[in-house]
């Protein structure tokens, strides 16, 4: 059984807003509290998530933390930043090193060779 | 040889999605954290996501081609997940394979060999592991931005048209 405590809290609308309400209630035959209390969640999610995306675009959190900040999956985080392009400035230099390091280890063809040769001299 | 390699979420994920996973195995003898499994089966355990990602991790620890090994000293430089992978990888000195680049540097100073899925991907063509149409394929699947994609693609393109000559 939740122990959460219950909160109420109220909220002024304007006659558009409350009709715009009253008329999804009626559309959707859910009460008006209950739509709102739905909404109030949403926001809270989408505002958690950009507070995440922008923290980890400045560097400030990296993927983990910041899908743990907005409550969602790594995969769904990694979804939101591919969706909005994200990239942090590091990710070319990391590509190019990564490839790197794979040749270096492992080995490569000529070809491979010269292309990260031409990549790095542009 | 293979290497050890500690890795995390974001990777497992886009080799998963790039179907280029079956090799990793091949180049790497694996190792993660808890932090990391946990993140990997946030879809089946708090979601109730049959994800092919969190299965094949599950199937994958069953059958011993990874290794759950935690580090004694969890750097702090951000706050999770990608501290436990490469504060493991600094201990045992393993290669770390991550995407998230917001940690390289660090990583990089730390000297470590820092792998991502692109760039394995892009590997993965020039060993004739996978066709140019696979590893395109690979990079179109993976959660990467398309500033990357297009590098990783370009480089691609430029690897095929030496290799074909």
């Amino acid at each position: 059984m939740s122990t959460a405590k219950i909160v109420t809290k109220s909220i002024r609308l304007d006659d558009n807003e409350s009709e715009k309400l009253k008329q999804i209630s009626q559309d959707e035959g859910v009460s008006e509290a209950a739509l709102l209390k739905r909404f109030v969640r949403r926001g809270i999610a989408e505002h958690r998530l950009e507070k995440a995306i922008t923290a980890y675009e400045r560097g400030e959190a990296d993927l983990s933390a910041a899908a743990q900040y907005a409550n969602i999956s790594v995969y769904h985080m990694m979804s939101e930043l591919a969706k909005r392009d994200i990239e942090p400035p590091p990710s070319a230099e990391k590509f190019m090193d990564g490839l790197k390091t794979l040749v270096a280890t492992f080995g490569g063809s000529e070809a491979l060779k010269q292309t990260i040769s031409t990549f790095e001299s542009e | 040889m293979k290497q050890n390699a500690s890795f995390d979420t974001s990777f497992w994920i886009n080799v998963c999605v790039g179907n280029t996973v079956a090799y990793v195995n091949e180049y790497f003898n694996l190792f993660t954290t808890n932090e990391v499994a946990e993140e990997i089966r946030y879809p089946l355990d708090i979601l109730g996501i049959k994800s092919q990602s969190t299965l094949l991790f599950n199937k994958w620890l069953n059958q011993d081609k990874i290794t759950l090994q935690n580090p004694n000293n969890p750097v702090s430089w951000f706050q999770s997940g990608e501290n436990a992978a490469i504060a493991l990888a600094i201990e045992q000195r393993y290669f770390i394979l991550i995407d998230d680049a917001n940690p390289y540097h660090r990583a990089k100073n730390a000297g470590l060999s820092v792998i991502g899925s692109s760039d394995f991907t892009v590997f993965l063509y020039d060993q004739d592991h996978i066709t140019f149409e696979g590893a395109m394929g690979a990079l179109q699947q993976m959660q990467i931005s398309k500033k990357l994609r297009r590098t990783a693609s370009v480089t691609l393109e430029s690897l095929k048209r030496l290799k074909d000559k």
